[in-house]
């Protein structure tokens, strides 16, 4: 295995793979061009396999370490984590340390509900939104001010861009108009808190929803806990969820009616050369399937047809050495023959894979019956209404040997059962019904 | 310039300012990872403070945390080192949301800092790879502008990409 110089991908298909049946490829011969690519797969995939069983292992040693990594903290990246609690932590006690006074929060059972509620808006902080009230039109700075404790309540954000737009008409001499804003609507029940926000004054603008449990999040917020669990919930749970399925859509949707430029926070925003980019890191089926979700992604692709060399690096092997010839090669039609190839391959292994499982089971259950055969005479003389009790017994035995076979299957030993079988056949001089 | 003369190598320190006013300072090695600013140091030379209208100082912070790992490294290049890094990099990519993601792509992309690019641009492409095509819309919030029909029709001609 000596990859390509050049390229840095293996090259050892190359020496199976003669140069012809390349060219073969533009006379309508595909047939032995896929024979060559089949054999090439074959070996690929058998390589990987390999490859995957040492993975596992590493997995096993990695996890280890991870855990151990986790106290000295190493090379645990926390930067945005911490920016996160801290930002979270800041905003709790400023809120939380002037009501505290007023009535025992940290008692009763609503607070749990202010809490979460107050979570959320941190995240809507985080990304830009003020607070806003909508009856006397001004910013509000802090979340307590308003009125709160009934089970549901309405809040309402704008953007501060929103807000300059509106003291510079204000100065200009126009009246202001409706400002633009967004209106959460925080309802509590019982074990959750429903957020769901949308445009205010619109009633046709869609809503957007997230349930967060008070039984995942409350304990975190409160208390100092693990490392580790806190990471998972504060970030994959609650700020990743609330971000990406609430702010950012209401934060588009703001924007979209201020008639602000969109954020990049989706990904058509980006800049063409990054869609590139990321393009190359794709494999093929799923640069189609990008292409297929809207008109500028299908523009993007249908400009990659053209491109030949960009259809080449979707080959995972060295193609260095076919490029010399004045023949032109449809990298794009290799790349779906490839791609096609792969595919039957991947069923016929699979296939391969179900069958030899198959084949130990059917093993297994012989072993299984033999042995019921000669030592549960009771199981073969069961009468046709038994008792309860009669029933259960051999079923009892039966199923045991089933788990237990089944559950240390690497430990089992089929020959010692077949053996022991045998043996015991061998004294009791019998001839076996089958096999 | 008149550093060159001592023995002992000082490391010159940056500042650099980002949209929001928000200041950094940090070494010369770190900085010049972004090919941007590699670029401006080497073209004005004495000028201490850089200006990045474009970027926001909370990503600023958060690519120049990304140079300042991966400049350590390099400096004693060890293979424990090589894979530390790796890890580090998939936690540093792990926990962004959308959002931050691509503003941060923009900064990368702006100051061309290409590794950085590539390591993000892995992130989105690890999040296309392997949906249907209504579950990347639906995880992009891309609305479908096709025509009726329309889009059946690219499905017939690609439908390789669909067996």
């Amino acid at each position: 295995m000596d990859p390509c110089t050049k390229c840095n991908l293996d090259r050892q298909w190359l020496r199976k793979l003669s140069h012809k049946a390349w060219l073969r490829m533009k006379s309508g011969k595909v047939g032995s061009l896929t024979a060559k690519i089949v054999r090439f797969l074959r070996y690929e995939y058998e390589s990987t396999i390999l490859e995957n069983k040492t993975r596992k292992k590493n997995k096993v040693d990695q996890i280890g370490k991870d855990i151990d990594d986790d106290n000295d903290n190493s090379y645990r990246y926390n930067y945005i984590y911490n920016r996160r609690v801290c930002f979270l932590r800041k905003l709790l006690k400023e809120e939380l340390g002037e009501d505290e006074g007023e009535d025992g929060w940290s008692t009763s059972a609503s607070s749990d509900h202010k809490l979460m509620a107050i979570a959320v808006h941190a995240v809507l902080l985080e990304s830009g939104f003020v607070g806003f009230d909508p009856v006397s039109g001004n910013r509000v700075d802090q979340f307590h001010r308003l009125a709160f404790w009934p089970a549901s309540f309405n809040y309402t954000y704008t953007l501060p861009q929103i807000l300059d737009q509106r003291e510079r008409e204000r100065e200009r001499g126009g009246g202001g108009g409706v400002v633009a804003a967004v209106k959460l609507e925080f309802e509590s029940v019982r074990v959750a808190v429903i957020v769901s926000g949308s445009l205010a004054d619109s009633e046709t603008s869609p809503q957007r929803q997230v349930r967060l449990y008070k039984y995942k999040l409350v304990p975190i917020l409160r208390s100092p806990c693990t490392k580790q669990q806190r990471h998972v919930v504060l970030d994959h749970e609650f700020w990743n969820k609330v971000k990406d399925e609430l702010v950012l859509p209401l934060l588009i949707d703001l924007r979209a009616k201020a008639g602000l430029p969109s954020p990049p926070s989706c990904l058509m925003a980006l800049p063409t050369e990054l869609h590139w980019k990321i393009l190359e890191f794709l494999p093929g089926v799923d640069v189609v399937k990008l292409g297929c979700t809207c008109k500028e992604l299908m523009c993007l692709f249908q400009l990659s047809r053209d491109n030949r060399e960009f259809w080449r690096s979707k080959i995972p092997v060295c193609t260095c050495d076919l490029g010399v010839w004045r023949i032109r090669i449809d990298w794009r039609m290799v790349y779906i023959s490839y791609n096609r190839v792969k595919s039957i391959l991947n069923t016929h292994y699979e296939m391969k894979e179900m069958n030899e499982k198959m084949e130990r089971r059917k093993k297994m259950m012989a072993a299984i019956a033999m042995r019921r055969f000669i030592m549960g005479p009771k199981s073969l003389l069961r009468s046709p209404n038994p008792t309860p009790q009669l029933l259960r017994r051999p079923y009892k035995k039966y199923k045991k040997s089933v788990s237990s076979s089944s559950s240390s299957l690497g430990k089992y030993n089929y020959d010692y059962e077949y053996g022991y079988c045998y043996e015991m056949l061998y004294f009791m001089d019998l001839r076996l019904p089958f096999l | 310039m008149s550093s060159s003369s001592t023995t002992t190598t000082t490391t010159r320190l940056l500042m650099l300012k980002a949209s929001d006013g928000v200041t950094f300072e940090v070494e010369e090695a770190v900085a010049t990872k972004l090919g941007a600013i590699n670029n401006m140091v080497e073209e004005e030379g004495s000028e201490d403070l850089i200006c990045l209208p474009n970027v926001n100082g909370k990503f600023l912070g958060m690519v120049l945390e990304w140079c300042k790992k991966h400049a350590n490294n390099n400096t004693n290049s060890d293979k424990g080192n090589d894979e530390v890094n790796k890890w580090w990099d998939k936690e540093f990519v792990m926990d962004l949301d959308q959002n931050t993601l691509y503003h941060l792509l923009m900064a990368a992309d702006y100051l061309s800092g290409t590794e950085l690019v590539d390591l993000l641009t892995e992130k989105v492409a690890s999040m296309i790879r392997g949906k249907k095509v209504e579950e990347i819309r639906e995880t992009f919030k891309i609305k479908s502008d096709f025509l009726p029909g329309q889009e059946e029709e690219i499905r017939k001609k690609n439908s390789w990409a669909f067996e």
